[in-house]
């Protein structure tokens, strides 16, 4: 899936989202930076409703508007409750963190772990 | 036949508000721990290959096993098996509990631990909860560069993490479709009413 990153901020204790592609966390570093770039999505099918198909090892390609590529390799995926704001810590090494809702009424957060492929 | 109705109803709420106040009694909250996907503290072992133990488990795992010290009360055991399974266990060496916080802490799924030694851990009793994720199995070509990361504990944002699903949407759905059947419910007890049917 090929999708648009607009940049997202919280405000009043509210995550900004939209509803045109994938958010990506702006406090965040850039992805392919030192430490854990955020990104998230609706679970929509023409967003990241299929994102729960992903599995370890397999890439993510993220392009910039200067047509840098760099590749993420999936290193691990997790349940987990929306009060485990853990997964946003900040890293030492270069990674993205990409999460969107699961569970019953989205009760839960799929979420994807992915190191810069070296 | 109303009076029974409230004693019934108060008899309910008398039950409702012991159970809770017993169930208050024995709270307690377990501690928090980092995940296995953005672990925290000093290695205390790591094994990148051989066989493991998950406690509860009476299965034993191939794979990378790395044990990370959180702090002098809690330890975090990651292990990723050679087919990509991810089992995390958070080992808490608790205080002094009484039978009904233990019992309690059981019956949230966390498995009483009588001597960590037999694990490799201090010679006191633990309790140990296991959580399950993916992983990329070791010896997979991947990213390589470090993974074991020291990170800063998760309240640097302070709020859960964005609802990104249709939540919204489908508890408004469920509102609309129960006020629209309660106002039928109420509109045909009118129509009975006028018309004089019992």
């Amino acid at each position: 899936m090929d999708l648009e990153i607009f940049p997202a901020k919280i405000v009043n204790n509210r995550w900004e989202i939209t509803a045109q592609g994938v958010s990506y966390l702006s406090s965040s570093p850039l992805p392919g930076e030192k430490g854990n770039s955020v990104l998230y999505g609706h679970n929509w099918t023409n967003i990241l409703g299929n994102l729960i198909k992903i599995k370890p090892g397999e890439e993510i390609v993220i392009v910039s508007n200067r047509n840098n590529k760099r590749t993420f390799v999936v290193e691990h995926i997790s349940v987990v409750d929306p009060e485990n704001t853990q997964i946003l810590a900040n890293t030492s090494d270069r990674r993205i963190t990409l999460y969107t809702c699961s569970g019953f009424l989205d009760s839960k957060r799929f979420v994807v772990t992915a190191l810069l492929k070296s | 036949m109303k009076s029974k109705i409230f004693v019934s109803l108060l008899i309910l709420s008398l039950l409702i508000s012991l159970t809770d106040f017993a169930s208050k009694a024995s709270a307690i909250e377990a501690p928090n721990f980092p995940l296995c996907t953005s672990p925290q503290g000093e290695v205390l072992a790591s094994y990148s290959s051989g066989t493991h133990g998950v406690p509860g488990d009476s299965t034993t795992y191939l794979g990378e096993d790395v044990v990370f010290k959180v702090n002098e009360n809690q330890v975090l055991q990651c292990l990723c098996t050679i087919d990509g399974q991810g089992i995390q266990t958070n080992w808490w060496q608790f205080e002094a509990l009484s039978i009904d916080q233990i019992e309690t802490l059981k019956s949230q799924g966390w498995i009483f631990v009588p001597d960590g030694s037999l694990w490799g851990l201090k010679s006191v009793p633990y309790f140990a909860k296991n959580a399950g994720f993916a992983c990329r199995p070791p010896g997979q070509p991947g990213a390589g560069g470090e993974v074991i990361s020291v990170g800063a504990k998760g309240e640097i944002l302070g709020v859960s993490l964005a609802p990104t699903g249709n939540i919204v949407y489908i508890l408004g759905a469920f509102l609309i479709g129960g006020i629209l059947i309660l106002a039928g419910v109420l509109l045909r007890l009118k129509t009975r009413k006028h018309l004089g049917i019992k």
